[in-house]
C-alpha cells in the first residue's frame, strides 16, 4: 500500500467510508434500541412463561439472537476477514463454538451468574482485538503475534458466558432446562452458519474487487470503532445501573 | 497446521492514527447518544436536543432510592431508623380476592396486576396467601410500583422491590412518590388459584379497569378456592 496510490482514491475512500459509518451507526441504533440486552420483549415473556420441552421454540430463539446480535457478528466478521480457506474457516467457527457453547451449557447448569454488563463488555473488547489482529497491529506495536485459534476459543468461552447469563436472567423453568438449552445451543449454531454464509458470499466477492486492501484497513478500523462503543456503552451500563 | 490469517501490515503511524480515532469516535457517539438513549445520562444536552432521551424507557428506581425518596425532607439518608409517621385520616383495611386460571388458558388469565393508589411517604401492610399452588416455584410475583408520565415529561417512573416465586408474601411499604403500588401476579401451575390478598394503611383501591387494576378486581368480594 503505497502513500501515493492512496492518495489517488482518497476522495472516494473518505466519501464511502463516511457512508458506511452513518449506514453503521443507523443500523446499530436501531439494533440497540431493539435488542438493547439480548432476548427481549415478547421473547423474554415467552422463555419466562413456558414450562417443559420446547425445542423448536428455543432453536429459534437461539438462531435469532446469534442473528440479531450486532456483538458476535462483528466478532466473527473479524476472525473470518482474513480466512482464505474453507476449512480455516470451518476451524475458527468451530473453536468459537466449542468455546460458546461449553460456558452456555455448563454457565446455566452450574448456575454460574456473571454481570451481563461486564460479560458484554469483554465481548466488545473480542470485537476490539480481531479488528487490531486484522491490521497486523499486535506485530507492529508490541513485536508478537497472539495466537489467533487460543484466543477465539478463550474469546468463545466468554461469548458463551453472555448466553448462559442471559438465558438464566430470563429465569427458564427447570423443567426441560436441559433440552431446552442444547435447543438453544443448537439454534444459536444454525444461526451463526446463516450470518457466517452471507459475510463469506460479501466478503469473497469484495476480495476480487481492487482496493480490497485498502478497504480491508477501513473496514477493521470501523470494526474496531464499533467494539469501542461496545465496551463503552456496556461499562456504562455496569456503572450506571449498579444498584446500592 | 498452521491456519493464523494472513493480515494486514499497517505501518506503526497509521495505526494509533486509525485505532485513536476509532477510539475517538466511538467515545463521542457513546457520550453523545448512546447515553442518553440507553441510560438517560446526557452530559452533552444532545440527547435532549435530538430526542434520543425519550427512548430510555421509564425511570426504574432501586429499592434503595425508592426508600430515600420516601423519607421525609431534610431527614437524613439512612430514614430506616425513622419509628412513626402521622396522617391526617384515611386508613382503610380491605382484602382482595384475586382468581387466576391455570397456566397457558385461552383467555389469558393466568396473569394479572393488581395495585392500590398511594400517595408519598403513604404506608401500608400487606399479606397475601394462595389457595392452590402445592410448588411454591409455581407462582411467580413481582411488586413494584409506577407513576405514568406527566404531562409534557414523555416518561413515567417505575419502582422495583422483589420478583420472585413463592405462595405467600407479607410485609410493609412506604409510597415513593404518589403512584400505584402493588403486584404482578402469574399462575405457572396447573390448577386454577385464587390470591387471598389483606392490606391496611393510607391508600385508595383503584377503580376497576383504571391504570393499577386493568383487571378489574373487585374488592371486599369474597371468592371460594377453587
Amino acid at each position: 500500500m503505497a502513500p501515493s496510490t492512496m492518495r489517488t482514491h482518497e476522495k472516494t475512500v473518505v466519501s464511502r467510508s463516511i457512508a458506511a459509518v452513518l449506514l453503521f451507526v443507523c443500523c446499530l441504533g436501531v439494533s440497540l434500541v431493539a435488542d438493547a440486552h439480548g432476548i427481549a420483549g415478547k421473547d423474554a415473556e415467552f422463555v419466562a412463561k413456558n414450562q417443559g420441552v420446547q425445542v423448536f421454540p428455543f432453536l429459534y430463539l437461539g438462531a435469532k439472537h446469534m442473528v440479531t446480535g450486532y456483538d458476535h457478528l462483528l466478532f466473527i466478521l473479524g476472525v473470518i476477514f482474513f480466512l482464505y480457506r474453507l476449512s480455516h474457516v470451518a476451524l475458527y467457527v468451530t473453536l468459537f463454538s466449542i468455546g460458546h457453547s461449553v460456558t452456555l451449557l455448563s454457565g446455566v447448569l452450574a448456575h454460574i451468574h456473571v454481570n451481563p454488563y461486564l460479560v458484554d463488555a469483554v465481548i466488545g473488547l473480542s470485537v476490539v482485538y480481531k479488528a487490531l489482529d486484522n491490521l497486523g497491529a499486535f506485530q507492529t506495536l508490541f513485536g508478537w503475534q497472539p495466537n489467533t485459534k487460543i484466543a477465539v476459543l478463550a474469546f468463545g468461552l466468554v461469548h458463551g458466558f453472555g448466553l448462559a447469563t442471559k438465558l438464566q436472567d430470563l429465569n427458564p423453568s427447570k423443567e426441560g432446562l436441559v433440552a431446552n438449552m442444547v435447543s438453544f445451543n443448537v439454534g444459536v449454531e444454525i444461526g451463526q452458519l446463516i450470518a457466517l454464509t452471507v459475510m463469506l458470499a460479501v466478503i469473497l466477492n469484495w476480495r476480487k474487487s481492487t482496493g480490497f486492501t485498502r478497504h480491508a484497513a477501513l473496514a477493521n478500523t470501523l470494526i474496531m470503532l464499533a467494539g469501542f462503543m461496545l465496551v463503552e456503552y456496556q461499562l456504562a451500563g455496569y456503572f450506571l445501573t449498579r444498584t446500592g | 497446521m498452521s491456519a493464523e490469517p494472513s493480515t494486514l501490515h499497517t505501518p506503526k503511524p497509521a495505526l494509533l492514527k486509525m485505532t485513536a480515532i476509532a477510539l475517538i469516535v466511538a467515545t463521542i457517539l457513546v457520550v453523545c447518544f448512546v447515553l442518553p438513549a440507553e441510560f438517560r445520562v446526557d452530559p452533552t444536552g444532545l440527547g435532549r436536543l435530538t430526542g434520543v432521551s425519550k427512548l430510555s424507557g421509564p425511570k426504574t428506581m432501586t429499592a434503595s432510592e425508592a426508600a430515600a425518596a420516601a423519607a421525609p425532607a431534610g431527614a437524613p439518608a439512612a430514614a430506616g431508623a425513622e419509628a412513626t409517621r402521622y396522617y391526617a385520616g384515611g386508613y382503610r383495611s380491605d382484602f382482595v380476592d384475586i382468581p387466576l386460571s391455570e397456566a397457558g388458558s385461552a383467555t389469558r388469565g393466568e396473569e394479572l396486576e393488581y395495585k392500590v393508589h398511594m400517595k408519598p411517604g403513604a404506608t401500608l401492610t400487606y399479606s397475601w396467601t394462595t389457595s392452590t399452588v402445592a410448588n411454591p416455584e409455581e407462582f411467580y410475583y413481582d411488586f413494584h410500583g409506577e407513576a405514568p408520565p406527566k404531562p409534557g415529561e414523555g416518561q413515567g417512573t417505575v419502582v422495583e422491590y422483589r420478583q420472585a416465586t413463592g405462595t405467600q408474601s407479607h410485609g410493609t411499604l412506604v409510597a415513593p412518590f404518589e403512584g400505584v403500588f402493588g403486584w404482578y401476579l402469574q399462575n405457572q401451575s396447573e390448577k386454577p388459584v385464587v390470591v387471598h390478598l389483606k392490606i391496611s394503611g393510607f391508600y385508595d383501591l383503584v377503580p376497576a379497569g383504571e391504570y393499577g387494576n386493568d383487571a378489574g378486581i373487585e374488592a371486599n368480594k369474597a371468592l371460594k378456592d377453587p
